[in-house]
Parts: structure tokens; C-alpha cells; sequence
């Protein structure tokens, strides 16, 4: 970890936002696969690292795995997997910074006043964009499109059956800690694991037969090297049953008896669409060193009931000799997600006492605030208590202390009110 | 294991050995016997990995008791508390004046502070006798030795340094650790715990606890840990435990740890911050009738 972010707890919330492709220009090993086979292996290397005194690869220290590439291949890039050095060099000219408005930002623009509304995820200050050179249009490997293999119907119709039930982040809905992200509940990233804006260092220690992995955001993989079977396939676990292997020098870890309860994705480091439940995965890790720097990372997903056929993603690690772990005390700290659930409840509470005494008309609310003057809104709710973004956004909070009223103004006049149900005769006059 | 070259280079571990210092720990088989059958590191020192457990009660009162009822009515002789001898040199902790009493309020609203309740971070040392397994993994490659322990309790984790001691560059849960060997003792100088923070607007203070007894120490605390040896499936372990803001003088707790011997033995995930989410969130979970 390179920054003070030790206790950001609702990391689940960050939406990996990958809208390009990284700048710098390394190629990748041509790829000849067998689309779908179950035994598809990644191309060969001809780097051989160090071994342990126990004759073992010696893979230990810190990796990291930041990536811009997107998991599947974006329309644009169909039939093109992989760049060339000249649109690489157009790309570069796009400048990495993803915060699409700001004064002071890279583009330097004032943010409108939806843009000011909506919160978001974390913005480019927050991320260590610590990319690896990459020329590759899609994180997945096979199928050769780039591309999900297509799903099942039966899963497409438990895929809506789960969505319709939990809170996304396009629809957001806390009735119970199950709706959030398993990271924002301080309990697991997906294994595997897919790009994230950060905290994805990853501390490999060997002992003779057993691999361990820190990764420095909650999960810690001990993965046994023996070839002992598995356990119990009752015995369900979040990062799975893992059994590893050397081929030559590639680790190779096969892990099942993945649970159920792990169906929302979406998140930072998640790899598997929301509305999957992880429990028929079988996954295929291999871990390939390509040089002293980097290895090539690839993770192949067997689900018979899921997707049509297997597909495997590609991520490279690479080699960091600066990065210390700290530890993620996450659920130590777990206001957020208590936070979160307190204030659907008091919304519900606050509507249910609304409704018992009659909705107010609409011009007793902030959603008839819309369009009025600033002038206007000094005289009907008095000095605002903030006033931010060089006037494009003030603060008002209700007498009680509860609620925070955000009024957002374009040319003079109120463009939005956040909420937009709260009575006037809540807000505290000042 | 597979590889016929790797298994006879671990026998070859197993075999080479130098002659060690007496153990404490006394067994049927000769102390010679024993100090023969440690596996050991290619710099000579004790091989430590491995999946080891402490076998007493000392997490739930560090200085012993008799049986006792349940703290919760409802889990009747199943959470009956274990009878134990204690683990503290002398037998008791030299607290100062007012932590005696804060102590005595810990014990009391036990069901509400003990942070093992809220499945936070146990720390160092009460992450060792925790009644759940916690693997070693130690080598030495590439000139490099390398140390890290996971706790199945949470899998709490600590990277042991042991190269040149450093000094923690942020305080943590689990402390910043410094390993370094005397004779075959790995000692470990643990530092740099957190000040616990306010969990919930509503509840108490967190505090660091040392058991459920609600014996407890300050962010000042200071540990060093020894682990000694006994045998190939013993290790005699030894905490010293300073904290000048809490007790009176430094005080040592001791305990053996067995080696857990089960045929593939692993640990599996204990992930308790799910365990305790209807606990610390209940009240907040939409009713249904709502």
C-alpha cells in the first residue's frame, strides 16, 4: 500500500472504471489456444527462475497486477487483440486521469450540476495507476473474441432472479448487509482476482510444500502443494479448497468447493459477473514467469451450468520490491456498511411518517426548489450552511441534525435538489 | 512431493542438524533424541513451518480459574467456561491501580467489549493461544530468510521481518514484528499496535483484550516473543509483555504449542467478521413487516 488507506472501508463500493487502454507498449507472446478446450495452457516461456533450496521455483516476494484493460473486449476493437505500436502511441496521447470534470483536475472543466450529484466512486487521487505495459484490447484470452462464452439459459434466468434481489450500483438497495459487496462486508475479494484501483499487492512466501499469497486487501491464500485431495465437497469456503502444483516452472493451483454466497460482483478486483453464484466453478491458475520482473497470470473458469464452454483471463504480475503490505483491518473499522443500513432505515421511518400525516404538496418539498432563483432560496430557507464549487452547490441540513439537503445550481437557478422528497419545514434556518 | 530429488534434499534437512541447547520441556524420549528430529533451515537455524495450536484455556482468563456456567444462559455446559491453570509467570498481572479496576469493569460488560466477540484483529500475543490452529511459514532462498504466520481466528497475518530490524512506518492491529535468532529461539520484538478507534456511534470504546476475561493492554504495548524448539512437534513459547501506560513492570506468560499432526491437516477459513454481522448490524436489516 503506498497511501494512508488503511481504514477506506467501503472499498467494495469503487467501481473499476476501465474505459482505455494502457499507454505503454510491450508485446505479448503470440497466442495459439484451443477455444474452449478445458485444457487450454498458456503459451510456453523460456525465462527459468531461481529455484529454493527444495528445489521449487522461487516465485516469493511482492507482485502487483494494475491493469487498465477491460475484461472483455470492447466493440471497437472486435478482430483486434492486441494494438499497434502507433495506435498505442494515439492512445498515450489520452491521458490516464478518468475524472471527467474539476477545476484544478487534468481536464480543468467546472463540473456540471449533475456531475457535482453524483457521488461516485473514488476519484484519480485515490489511485495508485500503477499500470503495467500491456498492448492487449481484453484481459480474456479465450474464447479468441475476447469475450464471455455465452450462458446457459438456466443461468441467464438465476442471473435475473439474483439481480432482482440485491442492491447494485445501479440500484442501490441496503435492506440487509447481503446486499453489499462481500469486500465492502470486510470478508472477501473474488479468487480470482482481477484488477484493482489499488491495494492489489500480493506477498508470496514458500515454505516446502506450500505456497502462501497475502493479498494486501483481505484475502490470504494457503494453497497446499502435496497433491492431497481436496476436502469435503460440503465443506464450502470464500477463496475456495486450492491445490497447487509445479509444471516445469509454472505454478499450477486448481481450486473448488468454492460457496455459493458469493454472487455480487462488480466490484474492485471482482473477475465474475453479478448473479453467478461461485459454487460449480472449478478454477485453473497458472502462474507463468516470463522474466525476473513479471509473471503471466492466468486463471481459467469451468462452470458446466454457467457459460457454454471455459474461458481464461490473462493478467500480468509484476515484481515490486518497494511495495510494503500494511494491513487491512477492514471490518475493524466498518462504519460504512452500519452507516449505510442506519440511514435506509431512518429514510424508511422518515417516509412512513410522511405518509401518516399526508404527503406535503410538492411545492412544501425541495423537488419544488427546482428551477428558483438564489435570491429566491435565501428568502424561503434562509444563508446556506456551505457553499461550494464557486457557488454551483449549497448545503443545507434539516434542524434535527439527520439530513443533509444539497442544492445544485446552474446559471442562476436551482438544476437539482438532492433528495428531492424532504419537507421545507425540516431544514434549519440559519 | 512428488520429485524423488526434493524428497531426499528434505530428509537431507531432516538429518543435518547441529547439537542445540538443552530444551525446556521434558518427554519420553531423550532431549538428544529430540533436538535430532528438528528440521531445519539452510542456515542451520529450526524450521519452524508447520500448522501449530496451543492446547489450555489461556484465552479465556491469562491467569487461570476454575469451571465455570456460561456467560450466555443459552449455550448451557456446551458454553461452559474450561477449568485452567494459568499461563502467567508469578500467576498474576502486575497492573497498575486504576487498570486493576478498568479490568474489573472489562469482566462485567464482557458480552459487550471483548473484541474476540466482534471478531476484530486478536493482536500479539493473544493471537497465539486463540483456540484455532495458526501455520509457520519460514524459509531461507536466495539469501533471503523469510517468515509469516496466518491465524485461522479472522486469518490475522503477520510478515516477520528478519533481515535487519526496522522500524513500523504506521501502527497496525497485529503490530510490526522484528525476528532475529538467539541460539534456536526465534525472538520476535512486536510494536506499533493501533489506538482502537470508536466502532459505532452508539457502543463503547474497543479496546485491546488479552483474553475474555478482560485482561488488557494499552497502544504502549511491547512484546517479545520466543519460540523455542522442543522437538520436531513442540515449541516452547514465551511472552514478555511491557506496556508502562497499563502495568506496573513487565510480566511473561509461557505456554507449550503442539504441532497439529492430522493427516492433511490445513486450516480452513474461519472469516468470523460474517459470524458477527447480525450481531454488530442486526438492528439495522429492513423488517420484514416494513
Amino acid at each position: 500500500m503506498k497511501m494512508s488507506d488503511r481504514f477506506c472501508i467501503s472499498a467494495g463500493t469503487l467501481a473499476i472504471l476501465i474505459a482505455s487502454l494502457s499507454a505503454a507498449f510491450v508485446p505479448v507472446a503470440s497466442q495459439a489456444q484451443t477455444s474452449g478446450a478445458a485444457t487450454w495452457t498458456p503459451p510456453r516461456a523460456t525465462y527459468s527462475p531461481p529455484r529454493t533450496p527444495w528445489g521449487d521455483p522461487d516465485l516469493q516476494g511482492v507482485w502487483d497486477y494494475q491493469s487498465r484493460i477491460p475484461m472483455q473486449r470492447p466493440a471497437q476493437f472486435k478482430d483486434k487483440p492486441t494494438l499497434t505500436e502507433a495506435e498505442l502511441a494515439q492512445l498515450a496521447k489520452t491521458p490516464p486521469n478518468q475524472d471527467p470534470c474539476g477545476v484544478g483536475t487534468r481536464k480543468d472543466v467546472p463540473c456540471t450540476p449533475e456531475q457535482l450529484a453524483d457521488i461516485g466512486a473514488y476519484n484519480e487521487f485515490w489511485n495508485n495507476r500503477n499500470f503495467l505495459a500491456d498492448n492487449r484490447t481484453s484481459l480474456i484470452v479465450d474464447p479468441p473474441d475476447g469475450r464471455f462464452p455465452p450462458m446457459m439459459p438456466e443461468a441467464q434466468k438465476r442471473q435475473a432472479e439474483i439481480q432482482k434481489t440485491i442492491g447494485t450500483f445501479d440500484r442501490q438497495r441496503y435492506d440487509s448487509w447481503e446486499d453489499f459487496p462481500t469486500v465492502t462486508r470486510c470478508i472477501t475479494e473474488h479468487t480470482p482476482n482481477g484488477p484493482q484501483g489499488y491495494n492489489s499487492g500480493t506477498l508470496i512466501t514458500q515454505s516446502p510444500g506450500w505456497i502462501v499469497m497475502f493479498r494486501e486487501r483481505l484475502d490470504t491464500r494457503i494453497i497446499p502443494l502435496d497433491k492431497r485431495p481436496h476436502i469435503n465437497d460440503y465443506i464450502r469456503q470464500w477463496n475456495g479448497d486450492s491445490r497447487g502444483w509445479f509444471e516445469g516452472n509454472a505454478l499450477v493451483v486448481e481450486t473448488t468447493n468454492f460457496t455459493d454466497k458469493q454472487i455480487i460482483g462488480g466490484g474492485a478486483g471482482s473477475t465474475i459477473p453479478t448473479g453467478i453464484p461461485f459454487g460449480n466453478i472449478r478454477l485453473i491458475e497458472r502462474w507463468v514467469p516470463v522474466s525476473a520482473k513479471r509473471m503471466n497470470y492466468y486463471a481459467t473458469i469451468t462452470d458446466a451450468k454457467t457459460w457454454t464452454k471455459p474461458w481464461t483471463f490473462m493478467l500480468p504480475w509484476e515484481r515490486d520490491n518497494t511495495y510494503q503490505l500494511y494491513e487491512y483491518a477492514c471490518h475493524e473499522a466498518n462504519i460504512g456498511i452500519l452507516n449505510s443500513l442506519r440511514g435506509e432505515r431512518l429514510l424508511e421511518q422518515k417516509a412512513a411518517e410522511a405518509a401518516a400525516k399526508g404527503a406535503p404538496s410538492s411545492d412544501q418539498t425541495s423537488g419544488g426548489l427546482i428551477g428558483a432563483t438564489e435570491a429566491a432560496i435565501r428568502s424561503k430557507l434562509g444563508e446556506p450552511k456551505a457553499v461550494d464549487y464557486n457557488g454551483a452547490r449549497w448545503t443545507y441540513e434539516t434542524a434535527d441534525g439527520v439530513f443533509v439537503l444539497y442544492l445544485f445550481f446552474a446559471e442562476g437557478k436551482v438544476k437539482i435538489a438532492t433528495p428531492n422528497d424532504l419537507p421545507l419545514n425540516a431544514v434549519k434556518r440559519r | 512431493m512428488g520429485n524423488p530429488l526434493k524428497f531426499a534434499l528434505m530428509v537431507l534437512f531432516a538429518v543435518t542438524t547441529t547439537v542445540a541447547q538443552t530444551p525446556a520441556g521434558q518427554t519420553a524420549l531423550g532431549p538428544n533424541q529430540l533436538q535430532t528430529q528438528i528440521r531445519r533451515l539452510p542456515n542451520g537455524k529450526p524450521d519452524l513451518s508447520g500448522i501449530w495450536q496451543a492446547l489450555n484455556t489461556a484465552n479465556w482468563d491469562l491467569e487461570g480459574q476454575g469451571g465455570g456456567p456460561s456467560p450466555v444462559l443459552e449455550l448451557g455446559a456446551i458454553g461452559a467456561i474450561p477449568p485452567g491453570l494459568g499461563v502467567v509467570e508469578g500467576g498474576k498481572i502486575p497492573y497498575q491501580e486504576w487498570a486493576a479496576k478498568k479490568k474489573q469493569e472489562n469482566y462485567k460488560s464482557r458480552l459487550k467489549l471483548d473484541p474476540e466477540l466482534k471478531c476484530h484483529l486478536p493482536g500479539v500475543p493473544r493471537a497465539t493461544y486463540l483456540p484455532y490452529p495458526f501455520q509457520i511459514f519460514s524459509s531461507v532462498s536466495q539469501g533471503k530468510e523469510r517468515l509469516a504466520i496466518v491465524y485461522q481466528y479472522s486469518y490475522a497475518r503477520r510478515e516477520i521481518n528478519m533481515g535487519k530490524a526496522t522500524e513500523a512506518p504506521i501502527d497496525s492491529w497485529m503490530g510490526w514484528s522484528n525476528g532475529k535468532w538467539e541460539g534456536d529461539t526465534l525472538v520476535i520484538d512486536v510494536s506499533a499496535f493501533t489506538t482502537p478507534i470508536l466502532l459505532s456511534p452508539e457502543g463503547p470504546p474497543s479496546e485491546h483484550w488479552l483474553d475474555r476475561a478482560g485482561n488488557f493492554h494499552s497502544d504502549a504495548l511491547h512484546v517479545i516473543e520466543r519460540f523455542t524448539p522442543l522437538g520436531p512437534n513442540h515449541l516452547a513459547y514465551e511472552a514478555l509483555i511491557e506496556d508502562t501506560k497499563v502495568f506496573t513492570r513487565p510480566w511473561k506468560i509461557s505456554m507449550p504449542l503442539y504441532r497439529r499432526l492430522e493427516k492433511n491437516v490445513q486450516l480452513l477459513e474461519f472469516k468470523c467478521a460474517e459470524y458477527t454481522e447480525e450481531l454488530l448490524l442486526g438492528p439495522y436489516r429492513k423488517q420484514p413487516n416494513k
